[in-house]
């Protein structure tokens, strides 16, 4: 049962083509694993690991493939399966989370995606979430127009200008990977105290201080 | 399995709808044109200056932001300094429920009309001194069911979410079967103890 | 989360188990495993020797920690610091649990061993109540929680996050903004009240 490789350099050129790691299944099973947690976790949505997501799908697809071919007989057959169905079931969840964030903050991200657009950056939504996105959001708009109609004055941007937003100062548990120095702990007040956290340390703070730590992978919500 | 937000106020939220319905004492600042009927007291076509008369905390909130107030809001009398100083003495003790459904959230948005600015220490030690009682009521530490009808609609809230966890954990503590009977075991359970907790609040 | 899903992140810690099978390597995702050998210890994962274990093609080795000599000191330890002792492991009850459940036959003195470990779970979880309420009773936004393992963090979930969010919350409307539902409201009012407000300057109802 030999695991196809080519995906896997596909993911390291896709973050940094100059600087070629070799990444082992196993380990993007563990980036699966923290997406999936952080995911889980954070109140707002986060940039998608649409090229972890497929790796994954790529190796179920190619082990069920090989499961297929292994004789009834063959008691492995079961791990194999339970191990597909565990990745599986991971992934759904993961995918299944980011939907629920759309369906709940849909105007929201939409709004900031298209900043993002503006600058450049990349997206945080993946294609199709993106399209899921829109035809979402443009239900609402057809399904609020149709409703409303009782309410002349009540025109569609009185509601697409109350936008339900994540609450960012919700409070998370986290492991640092790393020694981090001077954090504040509430970034809304300028004479915040600043707390370190050492590397491996777990704590509970409010998400808005690690926002960006939590997107460049510097610490994991637990 | 939904995403698990603690509350948070937004223009389609019911709770906030409902806090901001509720009635707040106000002196009318200035005579008001054939609005006299909103005073039932009264026979003038117009609202009077001066009248001492209850409105609904949206359309305070509204009329209270023009340069010319037209009224001019009271606190409600449970944020008062009297209510203060029973809360401050033994809020656990309080019946928050029968003070006001959405005592945190109205007293979040009447703080504004308080001169001297306690309501917004009062209402935070109140939540903090009373979250010993929600946390023992959320492990079932406390038996007294009374307890949890003292609570107003944001504990509510906790204390819902918190004993909902603490059931599932203890199911996966306690259950050890094979996958099948588990399934059941769940399920059963998870019923019974919605019937209790509906027959509970 | 539910405890069946951290169930599920600490099924992938490592276990030994004796095989009674001879098999070369099984070529997993997550890395390969054996080659096995009947009566020869073998590492998997826990997820692999509890179904193994079901199957009756293996034994378990229990976790080094898991018997009534080391937890008994665990609990002696635990009992003396007011604080949190570091556990073995910090999926202790996941692997106690599956392990038990499944394998009691391989664990010397299993039922002791439960009780054990079921004190000190309920000793932190008490210890834990208290430091959640103190927490919130001296509103502190922040706390180091290095000591506890991941299904006791779960255990104050969403209690603990969820009032600090009502409290930082609370903390923070300093000066509160109009009503979040004042244009609801400005609507409809629209014909009536703010109209007739405007009117007070110049012409008729």
């Amino acid at each position: 049962m030999d695991l196809d490789d080519t995906n896997l350099e596909d993911l390291n050129d896709s973050n940094d083509s100059e600087d070629y790691v070799h990444i082992t299944p196993a380990e993007v099973l563990e980036l699966m694993e923290e997406t999936w947690v952080n995911e889980k976790f954070a109140p707002e949505i986060l940039p998608n690991k649409t090229e972890v997501v497929d790796i994954i799908l790529e190796q179920i697809k190619s082990m069920e493939v090989n499961i297929k071919n292994l004789s009834n007989d063959d008691f492995t057959k079961n791990i194999y399966q339970l191990e597909v169905d565990k990745l599986r079931f991971m992934v759904t969840s993961y995918l299944r989370t980011r939907l629920e964030k759309i369906e709940s903050y849909v105007v929201h991200i939409l709004k900031e995606e298209e900043k993002r657009v503006e600058k450049g950056e990349s997206k945080y939504l993946s294609e199709q979430e993106y399209k899921f996105a829109q035809d979402y959001s443009r239900s609402m708009d057809r399904y609020f127009n149709k409703i409303m109609n009782f309410c002349p004055n009540l025109t569609s941007d009185t509601w697409s200008s109350k936008v339900i937003e994540p609450n960012n100062n919700s409070f998370v548990f986290m492991k640092s990977k790393k020694t981090i120095e001077g954090l504040p702990i509430d970034i809304t007040n300028a004479d915040s105290d600043l707390v370190d956290i050492k590397s491996g340390s777990r704590v509970i703070i409010c998400y808005s201080s690690i926002e960006e730590l939590v997107k460049n992978g510097d610490v994991n919500l637990i | 399995m939904p995403l698990s937000v603690s509350y948070t106020p937004n223009y389609y939220s019911l709770e906030d709808i409902l806090a901001t319905q509720e009635r707040i004492p106000c002196r009318v600042a200035q005579t008001i044109p054939k609005m006299g009927h909103l005073n039932s007291s009264s026979v003038d076509v117009d609202l009077q200056e001066g009248t001492v008369m209850e409105f609904p905390l949206w359309l305070v909130n509204e009329v209270c932001v023009s340069r010319v107030p037209i009224l001019n809001p009271d606190l409600p009398k449970i944020y008062k300094e009297s209510y203060r100083e029973i809360l401050k003495a033994d809020a656990c003790a309080v019946d928050l429920h029968r003070l006001n459904l959405h005592f945190y959230e109205l007293g979040s948005y009447v703080k504004k009309f308080d001169k001297k600015n306690d309501v917004h220490q009062s209402i935070i030690d109140t939540f903090r001194s009373r979250f010993r009682q929600l946390i023992n009521l959320a492990d079932n530490s406390i038996s007294d069911p009374m307890v949890q009808q003292r609570l107003d609609t944001l504990e509510r809230k906790l204390f819902n979410d918190a004993y909902k966890a603490r059931v599932k954990l203890n199911i996966w503590l306690e259950h050890s079967a094979t996958v099948i009977e588990a399934a059941n075991m769940v399920v059963n359970h998870k019923k019974r103890k919605r019937i209790n907790l509906e027959e509970l609040l | 989360m539910d405890p069946d899903e951290l169930e599920f992140l600490g099924e992938k810690s490592k276990i030994m188990i004796i095989p009674t099978f001879n098999k070369e390597n099984i070529h997993l995702i997550s890395g390969d495993l054996g080659p096995f050998r009947a009566s020869l210890p073998s590492q998997v994962p826990l997820w692999v020797a509890t179904l193994l274990k079901k199957q009756k093609r293996c034994k378990i080795i229990p976790p080094d920690w898991m018997n009534v000599e080391y937890l008994e000191a665990l609990k002696e330890q635990e009992k003396q610091t007011s604080g949190f002792t570091r556990m073995p492991s910090d999926h202790y009850m996941v692997e106690a649990k599956l392990l038990l459940d499944c394998a009691p036959d391989d664990i010397p003195n299993a039922d002791e061993v439960k009780v054990i470990i079921k004190d000190i779970w309920d000793m932190r979880m008490s210890k834990i109540r208290s430091s959640v309420t103190k927490l919130v009773k001296n509103s502190d936004f922040y706390a180091a929680v290095d000591n506890l393992t991941i299904m006791e963090i779960n255990s104050v979930r969403p209690i603990l996050p969820h009032a600090l969010d009502n409290l930082f919350r609370m903390k923070h409307i300093e000066q509160p903004k109009p009503s979040q539902n004042s244009n609801v409201s400005s609507f409809l009012m629209s014909k009536r009240a703010s109209t007739s407000f405007q009117l007070s300057n110049n012409e008729d109802y």
